[in-house]
Formats: structure tokens, sequence, C-alpha cells
């Protein structure tokens, strides 16, 4: 029987198995594949210490963009030992998720090393990250690889298609356009209790029903596609029943992308919960965006309660509609209020993600951050905005609206020292705009210190803020240098 | 200052208020019931029928758990507190369920309060680098 080593790199969270090696894994399954799996960036995360997965993660997230040869040296003989453990009997593919663009150096790494070795297997990679550029060089991931050829089978864009593709020669009953097609995920082979939180990721749909300026989802999922309500409780039945998971994390960009679906989805749930008492305990959180009252009226969030949502998370991005419009959010402060107002009545909390010194922002539309802040106080003392985070100021990311040259020219946008913006690295955060001068990197970052101090102040939580100040610091250093 | 609470449940019951051990009000046979508070804090008995039912209690329109408010649920009454600063209250238990949880998983380590909690993360020596140098 034909087998497959699935794997996947940081940088990714820890908190449940990857989404795309649970997808790939019912993929290869579908098609009569023996499957092991690898999750290296766990085995890393156990096997490194402390100071070199910090080091490792800087770099991920190109705070830095090289790591030390001996912490280089010491990740290819974990992987070499590691690989050489776990390979299956006659494996013939290694399959490696490169997640995001947070993954690209770490794979890079990887890649090269795995494409100089005499190897059994062929190399399958894959993934969002793919689609993107390695900062340090500006190739993109497919250049890179047509110059090196290390990877037999490069699959760019969602991965169920061309994986069935080489695993079944060609013989692939699964259709894009429908992805109610796609076999069900698979996590046999993981240990869920290794992972912080037994639960696993479910996905509901791919692409985004908007075009927002910073965001390049457009780019890896052109087209909104959402599976059947009835498909996704389906799955949810399996991976109870197999694994006893009762938690389930959406992976979609937005949960309540078709909002007919997704009411459905909430009222199938419901039902199902209060037919069959063993379904109690299911619940699911997920990314939504935020809507306008005739588009989610109130028998939406009631649903949603029912159904045992848990959490959204919502790109609220900003509290000035000027702002937001900008970025073609196409949500009003009448639409966050009803929201909120709304989860309060569900008592359905929201982890807010927002945007810091976003190029249109002037000091009236900060001063509108800092304002509603106050307004929204008791929310956060509910636990209806659960938690906020102002991020690590506008990171202008190549391949997104707001680079493309008509905002460029539109905003002035320039990076350091007046270079064309995407030249240089760090001219994702060092930028400007000559439309609005006075937003320069050092207001950003006074911004960003302001909002964190206010959002203490009235008792918003905030996670993983240490992180986050501690990339801004680095940042300030860089205005010193 | 909470004014109103509210039971809903998706059959009609019964209730009988008692605040402070006298009798409020008594309101029958329906999916929703409205209390009136006209001062706090208030200690409220509430006789339900039928046994057994647990509605949705509503605070001013937010819908609150059970455990963090403090609701005891009696077969025949729910017994709570409504405190002045209800607000403060929930919060510190909703933080406390939170380490609390963290701590039955193994996990009560600070990053992770730092990561899924989120609290008393002020950072000052942080803060206090990064004014320095944008100053």
């Amino acid at each position: 029987m034909k087998s497959i080593l699935m794997t996947s790199i940081p940088r990714y969270d820890l908190v449940a198995p990857p989404a795309a090696i649970g997808i790939l894994q019912g993929v290869a399954e579908d098609n009569g594949l023996s499957t092991e799996v690898f999750d290296f960036n766990l085995f890393l995360k156990q096997n490194l210490t402390e100071d070199e997965w910090q080091a490792l993660d800087d770099w991920c997230i190109f705070i830095t963009h090289d790591v030390e040869e001996k912490l280089k040296t010491k990740i290819l003989n974990l992987w070499d030992q590691q690989i050489q453990q776990r390979l299956p009997d006659g494996c013939e593919f290694l399959l490696m998720s490169v997640f995001s663009y947070w993954s690209l150096y770490i794979a890079r790494l990887l890649l090269t090393h795995e494409g100089k070795k005499i190897r059994p297997y062929k190399l399958i990679v894959g993934g969002n990250g793919v689609s993107s550029k390695f900062p340090d060089t500006n190739l993109y991931f497919k250049e890179w690889n047509e110059k090196f050829g290390y990877i037999e089978h490069l699959i760019l864009g969602e991965g169920e298609r061309p994986l069935a593709e080489i695993l079944s020669n060609g013989r692939v009953m699964y259709q894009d356009e429908n992805i109610d097609s796609f076999p069900f995920p698979s996590y046999a082979g993981y240990n869920l209790n290794e992972y912080e939180e037994k639960k696993v990721y479910l996905t509901g749909s791919r692409g985004c029903v908007r075009k927002c300026t910073f965001c390049d989802i457009e780019n890896i999922w052109p087209k909104f596609r959402y599976r059947s309500a009835e498909s996704l409780i389906e799955e949810i039945r399996k991976h109870y029943e197999l694994h006893g998971v009762t938690r389930f994390d959406f992976t979609d960009s937005l949960i309540n992308g078709s909002v007919s679906n997704f009411y459905k989805f909430n009222t199938l749930l419901a039902d199902a919960k209060a037919k069959d008492s063993s379904l109690k305990d299911i619940k699911y959180l997920g990314q939504a965006i935020c809507r306008p009252r005739h588009q989610m009226p109130e028998e939406h969030y009631e649903a949603m309660y029912y159904a045992g949502c848990q959490q959204l998370t919502i790109g609220m991005e900003s509290f000035s509609n000027q702002v937001r419009t900008h970025m073609k959010k196409k949500f009003s402060d009448t639409d966050i209020e009803y929201h909120l107002e709304q989860c309060k009545y569900w008592n359905i909390p929201n982890v807010f993600l927002m945007i810091t010194g976003y190029p249109t922002e002037t000091i009236d539309d900060h001063n509108k951050n800092l304002h509603d802040l106050e307004k929204y106080k008791d929310y956060a003392k509910m636990g209806i905005i659960e938690m906020i985070r102002w991020g690590t100021t506008m990171h202008l990311i190549p391949d997104t609206p707001i680079t493309n040259p008509k905002y460029v020219k539109e905003l002035g946008l320039e990076g350091r020292d007046h270079q064309p913006i995407n030249q240089d690295p760090s001219s994702q955060y060092y930028w400007h705009s000559t439309a609005n001068p006075t937003l320069t990197l050092k207001e950003r970052l006074r911004r960003r210190i302001e909002l964190h101090q206010h959002s203490v102040r009235l008792g918003y939580p905030q996670p993983r803020v240490q992180n986050e100040l501690t990339s801004v610091l680095g940042m300030a250093k860089l205005l010193k240098s | 200052m909470v004014k109103q609470i509210t039971l809903t449940h998706t059959s009609p019951f019964s209730c009988v208020v008692h605040t402070d051990d006298k009798l409020l009000c008594e309101s029958k046979n329906k999916k929703s019931h409205e209390i009136n508070l006209d001062s706090l804090p208030a200690k409220l008995k509430i006789y339900i029928e039928p046994y057994k039912i647990q509605p949705l209690i509503r605070f001013d329109g937010h819908l609150v758990n059970y455990g963090l408010a403090k609701i005891k649920p009696w077969d025949h009454m729910l017994e709570f507190t409504v405190h002045e600063n209800y607000l403060d209250l929930y919060f510190q238990e909703i933080i406390e369920a939170k380490r609390q949880y963290l701590s039955t998983t193994g996990q009560n380590i600070p990053a992770n309060m730092e990561n899924y909690v989120g609290v008393n993360n002020e950072n000052p020596e942080l803060v206090s680098k990064i004014k320095d140098l944008i100053r």
C-alpha cells in the first residue's frame, strides 16, 4: 500500500492539530493511501529551549531575517531524526504544509536541506505561504522553487484537488466549486491530548465576501464558497463520535459570509442538540464580520446562542467610521452598537481585532478609538468584548489592495528614506504617507502605546500584549538606528 | 445600577419573587417575567413552578451565566444577590474562572494568562522603554 508522511511546520499555533493536515489527510485516506502525521511545529516547541523557540518565532515573523547557524543545525538534525523514525513503509511522498507567510523562512531552510538529500519519497508542498514572497529576496515561493527545483509537487492554492490528482494519477472526484464534494478532514494519528485544548478545526467556507484593503485573502481564494449547513453538522458528529471532541474552531475568514447558510447551520445544530442530549456540550467559535440589523436580525443571534457559539472574533479594525470606510469594511457605528447589544442579550463573547495607524487615520480618528473604548467599557466587564487586540501597528503587506499602485499613489505611501514600499522588508511597518504626513512611524507607535494604556485603564483584557509591545519596541529601536 | 431582571424560558412558568425575604411580586404562567428593582443590593429568592427549570436570566438585558453571577439553582427556587457593582464582580468571576480553567488543564503558567486572558499586563517597563525611544 502506498503511504504518505504529512508534516506541519512553524509558525502555527499549538492549540490543536493543524487544520491543513486534517484536511489533506482526509484526501489521502479517501484516495487509498496509508498516512502518518508529524507536527514538527509542536515537536520543536517541545524540544527547543525557550530562547531558541523565541529566536525561531522572531525569525518566522520577520523581526529578524536570520537565525544562528547553531539553531539551524539543531532544527535540521531534529528534522532528519524524526523523519527517518516516522517514515511509513512504502512512503512515496513527504508532504509539507506551509501554513502562512510566517512559515516561509523555516520552509526554505527545510526544503533546501531536503532538496540536497537522496530520499525515497517525493516532496509535496502547499499551503497559503507558498503564494507569498520571501521578504528578504523578494522572490515568490514559486519563483524560488523554479530556480532551485527542490520540490517535485508544488501546490498553489487550495490543496484537495491537486493532492488527489497526484495521489490518484488524475482520477479525481472533487469539484473545486463545490466544497461539499471534498472528504471530511481526518485527525487520525494525532494525540489530541498533546495540544493545549481538545478541539479540532472546522472549515465551513473559503474566501471572503469583503475586499478589505489591508487583506490578502482574495489572492488565495478569489471567490467565496461555502459548505452546506448539513455537511457541517455531519462533520461535527463524526469528530464527536470518533474523538469525543466537543469544541470546534472554524478556520473560515468569516463564518457569517453567507448569512442564510450560517443561520441554517445554527438552527440545525441547535435542533440536533435539543434532540440528542449527548451533543449538548458541543460549542464552536470563529471569525465573523459585523453586519447590520437587516442582514442579521435578532433571531440569528438567538440561534447562535442555542447552537453553542462561544466566541466571535471580529475584525473591527477601528472605531472610526472614516477609517473603516476606506478599508471597505462596510459597517457603521450603529451596526457595532447593534451587534454588541445582541451579543450582550445572548451572552456571545467577542474578540475585537484592531489596527493602529491605518494610512488614512488622523488624530481625530485616533481620538475616536479612545472615546469608544470608554463608551464600550461595560461590555468588557460583561465579557462581551472578551478581549481586544491592537496589534503591532499597520503593516503594508505585499500584494494587498493597499499596496497596489493606485493606493500607493493616492496615499503617497513611501518606505524609509523615501524608498518605494515593498523594496525593503522593514517598509512593511516603517512607511509614511505623503497624503497624511503627520502619521509617521513614531506617531503610530505613540498612538499604539496610548491605546494600550487606555485599554488597561478601562479594564479591557488584551492577550499577547507582551509579544506585541516587544515588537513595537523593536520598531522604536529602528527609529533610533 | 441594575434596574430590571428578566427571566425567560421556552415554556410558561410562574414565579414568586422575594427580596430580602419580603414578597416583591408574583407572576404567573408566562414565558418571560420582569422584576423591577428599586434598590441594591437586593437578595432575591425566586420561587418557580414547575420545579427544576433554569430560565435564562438577564440583568438589564445582559444574559448572565449562573455560575459567574452566583445564581444558586435550587429545585424550587433561584437564589442570588444583585450587587451595586455587579459588573465589577462579574468581570472578576470571569477572570477567576479562566484562571481556574487554565489551572485544571495544567496550563496555569503566566504565559497562558498573558496569551489567553490578558489582564494585569500594563507592562510599564516595556512602555517606558518605548516612550523613551519615541520621545
